[in-house]
């Protein structure tokens, strides 16, 4: 009956606007094989931006709690509707002019433009964006922890949490270089905004400046890297650009549009040369927004760097870029990475700003598992594939692992901040005597961020390496200087975080504090305990993430229809260009 | 004729001037304008390539080659607006405070 209607109207509309048959084809075709579906998450969480700003608008409505739920049901709905696509069938789109919708699945090609997506929903896709809507959740719960932020406006900040979330999500599945560039802004503008949310706070709107300033300069140097890398291969689908640039003989441009893009990455992943904007940032923030931006954005910016270095890196083995060996590339970024981040955080007095450097080295040690990846596309074939999906799911590991521990360090910051007001190393001075329970919970927590055993951290630390020794044993000998280049950065790392650690225990507390019990809420509980309990927890039963970081494979596209470079057709094009001189 | 070396060396000229702009300048508003030079230079080059890739014989993905630098560039545009929107509120944000629009004065976070 319903098919029937549609039929109908889709035959009256061909009659009014007499576009070609295959389009409506597609369409119905669409409509049939339920392709919307896959999109379907993307568009609850743009709905449920407009509900929680007319919800805020709403007189009768408007409450903090109706806010809050309305944001919980936009995070958990889609993270379920993803959940219950796990495991399926990859989805390549390409939402086309002329057509309302062309897309082609790896089995039946339906697009008229089967090399050319937008969007593709693998698995890889699928894992990443869920976890970024888990860490939205949690950054609900930090928001409702938070005593700081004003309940006035909760609901512009809901919004624009829901807005880079989306973003998120859009980056997690990109792939082409203008829909990266799209959501790498969108998630940008809105976390901009997040981060000068306290606007009277001098601090704050001086983090969000640097962080506008850095973040528009490195998308200014990524999209002229577009520009580059498009006009060596002519088309902007990540997949096919690698397999073109194996036939373009220009290394040097080559590796120079392919570091460009990368700038505009590891701004976002707070790699070395680009992570200066993440201290101030941090700091400035209030601290929800700053666990959110240490974790979703980085994972986002992984996501998509992974996806990245695959494509290009599968195609035009080292043959073609002499000048830029993905595998060395990435292990000198990730090593110098995780010096600077470590070496910087000793010597931080507040607390949120050496949760920032560690972070920042927690980015260099993920860039282990990147370089995995890029050794997996330069070896190639079958044998090639399986180290790379290797590396994509130890990232993929960690990151959870990553996620539990720094969004509880953070939970702890915020109940302390929210008692004393301060963020610095001093405020957790006897901590111990003040509320043993909470000190043990932060000890937990930087045991883990540290990855010593009885912690889940060790076992992502652990799964990492094994990635990462798995490409040295592949011929890969600058993996086991990374490696060793790791370890000896975990011992450094000791010495900050056991800092805070014998401050909290050993270090007596100001006088006139020191006896004072610290209250922490039952949301504070929550977040903070419930982090600790699960980073121990998940050291016994660690494997329960090992399979679903396992099914975040790339879907690949391996020999591409329009591979071959377009030929330069003389004759073809003095007309060409004559018709488009008329026009 | 339109040779991309051309359309290249052009872009490459005006994102340097932007790059030096914005390493340079002092003043925030400024530092903006030297920033959209950066972005216009990206979108030189994607029009004029877009232009060369026209040119291309046609194959299955001609449209899409030729066609999606100019889009491109339609997005860089809107997307920089909107960046500087947010941009300028921020540095309103920052010249209430400080009542400077001087970038070295945004010295309050350091280490």
């Amino acid at each position: 009956m319903l098919l029937e209607a549609a039929e109908t109207a889709t035959n009256a509309l061909q009659g009014v606007v007499g576009l070609p048959q295959e389009s409506y084809r597609a369409l119905a075709g669409i409509i049939g094989n339920d392709t919307l579906s896959y999109f379907a998450p993307e568009l609850v969480i743009c709905v449920a931006m407009l509900l929680v700003l007319l919800v805020d608008v709403s007189d009768k409505l408007r409450s903090p709690r109706n806010l809050m739920l309305v944001a919980l049901v936009a995070l958990a709905a889609p993270a379920l509707m993803i959940l219950g696509k796990w495991g399926g069938e990859a989805l390549f789109f390409y939402p086309a002019w002329g057509n309302l919708a062309q897309y082609s699945n790896l089995e039946g090609h339906i697009s008229l433009q089967p090399d050319s997506h937008m969007l593709v929903f693998d698995g890889f896709a699928n894992f990443f964006k869920v976890f970024v809507l888990a860490s939205g959740l949690i950054t609900l719960g930090m928001i409702h922890l938070d005593k700081g932020t004003p309940r006035r406006s909760l609901g512009e900040m809901l919004t624009l949490l829901l807005g880079s979330v989306l973003g998120m999500m859009l980056l997690a599945s990109a792939t082409n270089l203008l829909m990266i560039y799209l959501s790498i802004e969108f998630m940008s503008l809105a976390s901009f905004i997040l981060v000068a949310f306290k606007r009277r706070d001098r601090k704050g709107t001086e983090g969000a400046l640097k962080y506008m300033l850095f973040g528009a300069v490195s998308s200014g140097v990524m999209i002229y890297g577009i520009s580059l890398l498009y006009g060596m291969a002519g088309t902007l689908d990540i997949a096919l650009i690698g397999q073109r640039l194996a036939q373009v003989n220009d290394p040097l441009a080559i590796a120079m549009a392919l570091m460009m893009v990368t700038v505009g990455f590891g701004y976002k992943m707070s790699i070395a040369p680009m992570h200066f904007w993440a201290p101030d940032a941090y700091e400035g923030a209030p601290t929800p927004v700053t666990a959110f931006l240490s974790v979703a954005s980085k994972a986002a910016g992984f996501a998509v760097f992974i996806r990245f270095i695959d494509a290009m890196s599968a195609q035009s083995t080292g043959n073609a870029l002499p000048i830029i060996n993905w595998v060395s590339f990435v292990a000198v970024i990730g090593a110098v990475t995780m010096t600077v981040g470590n070496l910087t955080a000793i010597w931080q007095p507040n607390v949120k700003r050496m949760l920032a450097y560690s972070s920042i080295a927690h980015a260099g040690y993920l860039m282990i598992g990147a370089a995995v990846v890029a050794a997996g596309g330069e070896i190639g074939g079958e044998a090639g594939a399986r180290i790379a999906d290797v590396g994509g799911s130890a990232t993929a590991f960690y990151l959870v692992a990553y996620c539990l521990m720094n969004f509880g360090a953070f939970a702890v910051v915020q109940v302390v901040a929210n008692e004393t007001g301060r963020d610095d190393m001093n405020a957790f001075d006897g901590l111990f005597k003040r509320n043993p329970t909470l000190a043990v919970v932060m000890a937990i927590l930087l045991l883990s961020l540290l990855g010593i055993p009885p912690t889940f951290g060790f076992i992502g630390k652990a799964r990492l390496f094994m990635a990462g020794l798995e490409a040295a044993q592949a011929g890969y000998p600058i993996m086991t200087v990374l490696l060793v280049i790791a370890a000896v950065n975990t011992t450094v790392s000791c010495y900050y975080y056991f800092r805070l650690i014998r401050g909290m225990f050993i270090t007596p507390g100001e006088a006139a504090t020191a006896n004072r019990p610290l209250i922490v809420s039952n949301t504070g509980w929550l977040m903070a305990g419930g982090s600790a309990v699960l980073t121990l927890a998940l050291f016994v039963a660690g494997s329960f993430f090992i399979g679903p970081a396992d099914e975040a494979r790339l879907k690949r596209r391996p020999h591409l229809e329009g591979a071959a470079m377009p030929q330069h057709d003389q004759g073809h094009v003095e007309v060409k260009r004559g018709d488009g001189s008329k026009g | 004729m339109l040779e991309p070396k051309i359309v290249f060396a052009l872009a490459a000229v005006l994102f340097s001037v932007g790059l030096y702009g914005v390493l340079s300048r002092g003043n925030l508003v400024l530092l903006l304008m030297s920033l959209e030079l950066m972005l216009n230079a990206a979108n030189v080059a994607l029009v004029g390539v877009a232009r060369y890739w026209a040119g291309m014989g046609g194959a299955a993905d001609d449209f899409s080659r030729a066609h999606s630098g100019q889009f491109f560039t339609l997005m860089v545009m809107a997307v920089a607006a909107a960046e500087v929107g947010v941009g300028l509120a921020i540095i309103v944000a920052v010249f209430r405070r400080k009542h400077t629009s001087a970038a070295d004065l945004a010295t309050e976070l350091k280490h």
